[in-house]
């Protein structure tokens, strides 16, 4: 049984390394895998470029996505994800600090499995990560990967 | 209602229902129940407006309810119901005297007049003997006389009908015709100071045809059809023709994105002769969609009911709202990035490098995290402050007092710590509103009012409403600091505090927050206060929705 993987899509550095940190606090051991933008998670997606390695990018059980990013935005990648029908089967949550309800309603209209909102208190963000790691990656039953 | 009062109604019901019993009673036996009827309907309505609680009493085919009897005169004064009473008498025996006879009214006088002396001699408003009437018993009058008497009556009682219906109208028009001669003679004042002579008049032409060419907002004339008869240069602009002129005979339908609009605004003016601050999406010659905003008034215009409206093109301040409102989220939602940085990793120096700061680093890190809270607060107040405008929630019809039910349950922690007493009136209006605005500005209103208490004064908080003709103004009352007049405008200003934060927590947002919901809603705000002793936030909801 191999380590499930996580894909984290977040182009913010600081993020990316407040969200390893959260996932070591609530204790989430699974191989978090980070891309920085669009074309990147696509590409991670596709095994294409520096992705090429199955070992080394293995495919994701589970994506989570930032939207506000540089060029190809975050409801862009999800749209693709979930058009894709190699893909579509993964879970994508995404994790932004938008709450507009154009955005939330974006998303999942173009099929997000959950919506979360980053707090900006990092104790309360360890929280959400905590919660996500119990349901998605521990609770739910996810679809095998190909 | 004093037992005084209880006393007299009593007696006044004791003294004249007996009266008016036998007055039914022998006028049905002589000219039958509808006719009756008609007497004592006539008699009550020539009296009605000196004596309208004559008018609550009921009668019905078997003589008159003595219960309306109590009832009418529950809430009168005295005098002035004995004297009622008496005159309805008067008023019938007046009355069958002109339809039937002075023989038969006499008649019919002195029977009340006998029953009213055999129950209480001193009532008698007759002193003895002054109208002694020979009376013929009424068994002994012939039959066929009734007959006669009876027909002849109700012609009679026709003709005076007509005679009094006449008399009415040509009263009212006596009146319209001395309300028109006022009007006019204050008309002729007004133009006795204004243009008399020809030039005058000419010069004033001018005068006026000017300003409708230089207004810098558009002034149209339309026919109830919307058929355009009138429009200055400015109109023209607005909806991108070359001439005024092209715009005459066309109907303002053909501007309009959405036509189906107009029919409720027909409605409108044509009950109230007005409408006010009209937002419309129209379409120009050249095919741009621009925003307007526009009032009209319903005139007489070359001989016909016409609508006069002053249109404002507010395209550009449309867009320059909408934009400042996409800036402030973008800016307060982009600055937000930063700030999870500044905590989470101020947080994450105390958690693992801790040990290696001395007390001063560790107070820094604290006073990092402390900050980047409140900024936190500060940009979800802008966000909130921008969301107003730009996203528009629906009003529904909201039950004030749930909304306030709701506020205090949010609240009751602050309540039970401040020990404070709220106070709501037993009854509370249901509006038309958007249901999370207006719990927001009960939320904002009453939490300053629990935060700003006095010093070893346990707040007193007093909701209230008026039900004023054209809105509701609602009042939120306390027993806090209070605020100096020279800082009440301040107040509403965005991020504008008049303590310092350890003083009084918060951002400085609320007020502003609630001024631009009740502005944006057709509304006003207000306070007025006492410095140490309370102050009292009003704002108004208005009762149709008028708002744009």
């Amino acid at each position: 049984m191999s380590q499930q993987t996580v894909l984290l899509v977040e182009d913010n550095p600081r993020d990316v390394r407040l969200t390893q940190r959260a996932f070591k606090q609530a204790q989430l051991t699974h191989a978090l895998r980070v891309v920085r933008d669009g074309d990147e998670a696509l590409a991670y997606l596709n095994r294409e470029g520096m992705y090429q390695d199955p070992a080394e990018s293995p495919r994701p059980n589970v994506i989570l996505l930032d939207l506000n990013l540089p060029r190809m935005g975050g409801h862009e990648v999800l749209k693709r994800v979930k058009r894709d029908p190699r893909f579509r089967h993964i879970p994508i949550i995404v994790l932004t600090t938008s709450g507009r309800s154009d955005d939330v309603r974006l998303a999942y209209e173009h099929g997000v499995n959950a919506y979360l909102l980053k707090p900006v208190e990092f104790t309360r963000f360890t929280e959400v990560v905590e919660q996500l790691g119990k349901f998605w990656l521990e609770t739910v039953e996810l679809p095998p990967t190909v | 209602m004093s037992q005084g009062h209880d006393v007299w109604q009593a007696m006044t019901a004791e003294r004249f229902g007996p009266l008016y019993a036998r007055l039914w009673l022998r006028l049905e036996q002589l000219l039958g129940s509808p006719t009756t009827m008609e007497i004592i309907a006539l008699s009550t309505e020539t009296l009605q407006d000196a004596y309208p609680f004559l008018s609550r009493l009921r009668w019905r085919s078997q003589g008159l309810e003595r219960a309306t009897l109590m009832q009418a005169i529950a809430d009168q004064e005295n005098p002035h119901v004995q004297a009622g009473c008496e005159r309805l008498l008067q008023e019938v025996y007046v009355l069958i005297e002109t339809c039937y006879g002075q023989a038969l009214a006499l008649q019919l006088q002195a029977e009340i007049e006998q029953l009213r002396q055999s129950s209480d001699p001193s009532l008698s408003p007759l002193t003895k003997g002054s109208r002694e009437v020979a009376t013929t018993p009424w068994s002994e009058t012939p039959e066929q006389a009734w007959q006669v008497l009876q027909t002849l009556g109700q012609h009679s009682l026709k003709l005076y009908r007509r005679h009094r219906d006449t008399q009415n109208e040509l009263n009212r028009a006596r009146f319209e015709l001395d309300t028109l001669r006022q009007a006019a003679s204050s008309v002729a004042i007004a133009s006795a100071a204004a243009p008399s002579t020809p030039t005058e008049l000419a010069r004033s032409e001018t005068f006026y045809h000017d300003l409708f060419e230089l207004s810098p907002d558009g002034v149209i004339v339309t026919d109830t059809k919307g058929v355009i008869l009138q429009a200055n240069a400015r109109c023209a602009e607005i909806l991108e023709l070359d001439s005024p002129a092209e715009l005459i005979g066309c109907s303002v339908s053909q501007f309009l994105v959405y036509p189906e609009q107009r029919e409720a605004f027909l409605e409108r003016i044509s009950q109230s002769d007005r409408v006010e601050g009209q937002r419309r999406e129209l379409r120009t010659q050249r095919g741009r969609t621009i925003i307007i905003v526009f009032s009209s008034r319903l005139i007489q215009y070359e001989g016909q009911s016409c609508l006069l409206s002053v249109v404002r093109d507010v395209t550009e301040r449309a867009r320059l709202a909408q934009e400042m409102a996409d800036f402030a989220y973008s800016a307060s939602h982009d600055l937000q990035a930063p700030l999870r940085t500044f905590e989470g990793y101020a947080r994450w120096l105390l958690e693992d490098y801790g040990d290696g700061l001395d007390e001063m680093g560790r107070q820094l890190c604290e006073e990092i995290i402390d900050d980047a809270l409140h900024m936190k607060k500060l940009l979800d107040g802008l966000l909130e402050y921008s969301r107003i405008g730009r996203v528009h929630t629906r009003a529904v019809e909201v039950d004030v007092a749930a909304v306030l039910e709701r506020v205090q349950h949010d609240l009751q922690i602050e309540i039970f710590d401040t020990k404070a007493r709220l106070m709501l009136p037993e009854t509370l209006p249901t509006v038309l509103y958007p249901e999370v605005r207006l719990t927001q500005i009960f939320t904002n209103l009453l939490s300053n009012a629990l935060k700003f208490t006095a010093a070893g004064r346990a707040p007193e908080i007093v909701v209230d409403y008026e039900a004023l003709p054209r809105h509701y103004r609602f009042a939120v009352r306390d027993n806090g600091i209070g605020i100096a007049p020279e800082h009440t405008e301040r107040i509403f200003e965005i991020f504008k505090r008049l303590h310092t934060r350890e003083e009084y927590p918060g951002t400085g947002a609320g007020l502003t927050i609630v001024k631009k919901i009740v502005e944006s809603h057709g509304g006003q705000i207000g306070l007025s206060s006492t410095p140490g002793a309370g102050s009292t936030f009003w704002f108004t909801i208005p009762r149709t929705e008028d708002a744009p």
